[in-house]
């Protein structure tokens, strides 16, 4: 979890960084002390990317030069030509889009019900004593323990991996929820009665919104658990998908292919969080810290 | 609960003198036009009491405000004035007594009466124009868009409430009670956050609006020079009891520097400034009865 934590706040930032960089080229008089500024600035904006162009580029000059054999790393180029000949002859796309299908069934499933439960638990006393010191007992088995039980109950088909990739993202959705609406400012809730809100209204109107930003900090972090999840239970068994993909090329010892799909994990990874923040950014326009400049 | 300064008979004795020296209430003012005077609603409240637990808040409170008064309710913080506020509101139930609105009793939320809260409590995820026609029937943003315009922001309505001053959110506030053509406004210390600037602003703003829409107001503030500023009647709390009802017959708009106004808010301070001895002396048992080793510090 604590790494999760530690992905969701670090991916941020590369992109915060690169966009507006070369966006305000000084026009005009240029002074020598304005000139210094810019290439400082420009000098901010690169160095991050110092390091990870300089490893791969180290990277590609011992694999050419023979000092890495091929089948511990092949060589950046190798990995993207394996690439381009996947998705030249439609494989790739055809593994993809199977693992993605079952990262957001997964989530459809596991979240909703975390969503509903959270709901239920945060706004009704009654449920909350009923489930929740229960739901806060099984939160504390991890998913992956589950894998033999998974096995005997549902073989090794789609049902066992759905229901890991469920249940993992079942969590963080059900507390950021819950806690989402125990967090609704009071002061508000009050005024919506006095103001003749309906029960309904009060709660689309005051206690969802009030929620919402906690519900997608748990969307985001179910999201890193989703990846994470199916990973394994593609790599326990799978007749496609990207774990199908690596470990079938790792019999054959092909390993950029190996390295193609652990960078794909990555890229998916990087969308659905790229995904989340847009939805963040789009819900919670109103809030001064996801408002961006131009609004 | 030992409180030798005021009883409630002395306070009574000194409503009589005062109200025998005025005139029928509110005749004088220039806001008592009948017409506007239908709109405001009569306040009857009648030996009312409040106690959460053991703490009495209130103790046989009476007052009675006439239909578009307003009536400001000073007093140190924790006498009991913002109870009372919600007890009118009808947000709590009082222990005993009765709080009746026109002759009806209230028992729960009215739609005649709006409150202003001392924070301003916009909705922070709706634009500033679905903040005022919150809780109206859909396509009453005319209605919205015509008061926020009285408040002065009709051209921030598409605005988030994040991207408006203090000032400005407290006349969102307003505006958003004002939609529903209120009774009653009840303003639980509205300015209180407010720096002096804005705040003799918003006096006028709301002495404008309320001479417009002749409803009744009832004003809880600890700032006694606001209250002299905008009200008809002054009332002091002092330990859930009523201590002091002013009337101040200062002609609108109110000068600070008439001299009557300073009079008249001297006079109350005067009152409240009475109280810190018997105030101190009657919390100090509280230290003393808990011995040094059975505190924890917080540091």
């Amino acid at each position: 979890m604590t790494e999760q934590v530690r992905e969701l706040q670090v991916t941020p930032l590369p992109d915060a960084v690169d966009a507006p960089g070369l966006g305000f080229l000084p026009i005009g008089n240029v002074g020598p002390s304005q000139a210094a500024a810019f290439l400082r600035d420009v000098g901010q904006r690169l160095l991050p990317w110092v390091v990870p162009v300089g490893l791969i580029a180290l990277w590609q000059i011992a694999s050419s030069l023979g000092w890495l054999s091929t089948r511990v790393l092949p060589a950046p180029s190798e990995v993207i030509k394996a690439a381009w000949t996947l998705a030249a002859s439609g494989e790739l796309w055809t593994h993809v889009k199977v693992s993605a299908g079952r990262a957001l069934a997964g989530l459809a499933i596991g979240g909703g019900l975390g969503l509903v439960f959270g709901l239920l638990t945060g706004s009704v006393r009654l449920f909350e004593t009923l489930l929740d010191s229960t739901i806060q007992m099984v939160r504390n088995i991890p998913a992956l323990a589950l894998i033999p039980l998974v096995i005997l109950w549902f073989g090794i088909d789609e049902t066992a991996k759905l229901f890991l990739i469920a249940v993992s993202v079942f969590f963080p959705i059900y507390i950021n929820t819950f806690h989402g609406i125990r967090n609704v400012d009071p002061g508000l809730i009050e005024m919506g009665r006095t103001y003749g809100l309906t029960r309904w209204q009060l709660y689309r109107e005051v206690i969802l919104p009030g929620a919402l930003s906690s519900i997608l900090v748990g969307l985001r972090f179910s999201l890193g658990l989703m990846w994470v999840i199916l990973i394994v239970a593609e790599t326990i068994s799978a007749q496609a998908g990207i774990g199908y993909l690596t470990m079938n090329a790792r019999e054959f010892l092909q390993t950029d292919v190996v390295l193609v799909g652990i960078l794909l994990y990555a890229l998916l990874g990087k969308l659905a969080d790229v995904f989340a923040r847009g939805l963040e950014r789009y819900w919670l326009r109103w809030h001064p810290g996801y408002q961006s400049v131009a609004v | 609960m030992l409180h030798p300064q005021v009883s409630f008979e002395s306070s009574q004795a000194y409503l009589a003198a005062e109200s025998g020296r005025d005139a029928v209430p509110g005749v004088q003012s220039p806001q008592a036009q009948p017409s506007v005077q239908d709109r405001g609603v009569r306040l009857e409240i009648r030996g009312l009491s409040k106690r959460y637990g053991q703490r009495q808040v209130l103790q046989h409170t009476e007052l009675v405000i006439e239909p578009g008064e307003f009536v400001a309710i000073v007093g140190r913080s924790g006498c009991g004035k913002s109870t009372l506020l919600r007890l009118v509101a009808g947000l709590e139930a009082a222990t005993q007594g009765s709080i009746r609105l026109d002759g009806q009793d209230v028992t729960g939320l009215r739609e005649d009466t709006r409150i202003m809260f001392q924070d301003s409590r916009l909705l922070p995820w709706r634009r500033v124009i679905d903040n005022v026609a919150l809780g109206l029937a859909r396509g009453a943003h005319a209605a919205a868009a015509n008061v926020l315009a009285q408040v002065g922001l009709g051209d921030r309505q598409p605005d988030w409430p994040a991207r408006l001053s203090g000032g400005q959110r407290q006349r969102v506030s307003l505006a958003r009670a004002l939609v529903h053509n209120p009774r009653l406004l009840l303003l639980d210390e509205p300015l209180g956050a407010l720096d002096a600037l804005t705040r003799i602003e918003m006096h006028q703003l709301i002495e404008g609006l309320w001479q417009r829409n002749g409803f009744t107001a009832l004003l809880v503030t600890h700032d006694v020079q606001e209250a002299v500023a905008l009200a008809d009647r002054v009332i002091l709390i002092e330990d859930g009891r009523i201590a002091l009802d002013e009337r101040v017959n200062i002609a609108r708009p109110r000068e600070r520097s008439n001299p009557l106004f300073g009079q008249i808010e001297k006079k109350i301070l005067d009152r409240v400034l009475q109280q810190p001895g018997d105030a101190a002396s009657s919390t100090e048992p509280v230290w003393p009865a808990t011995p040094a080793h059975g505190l924890r510090w917080a540091v």
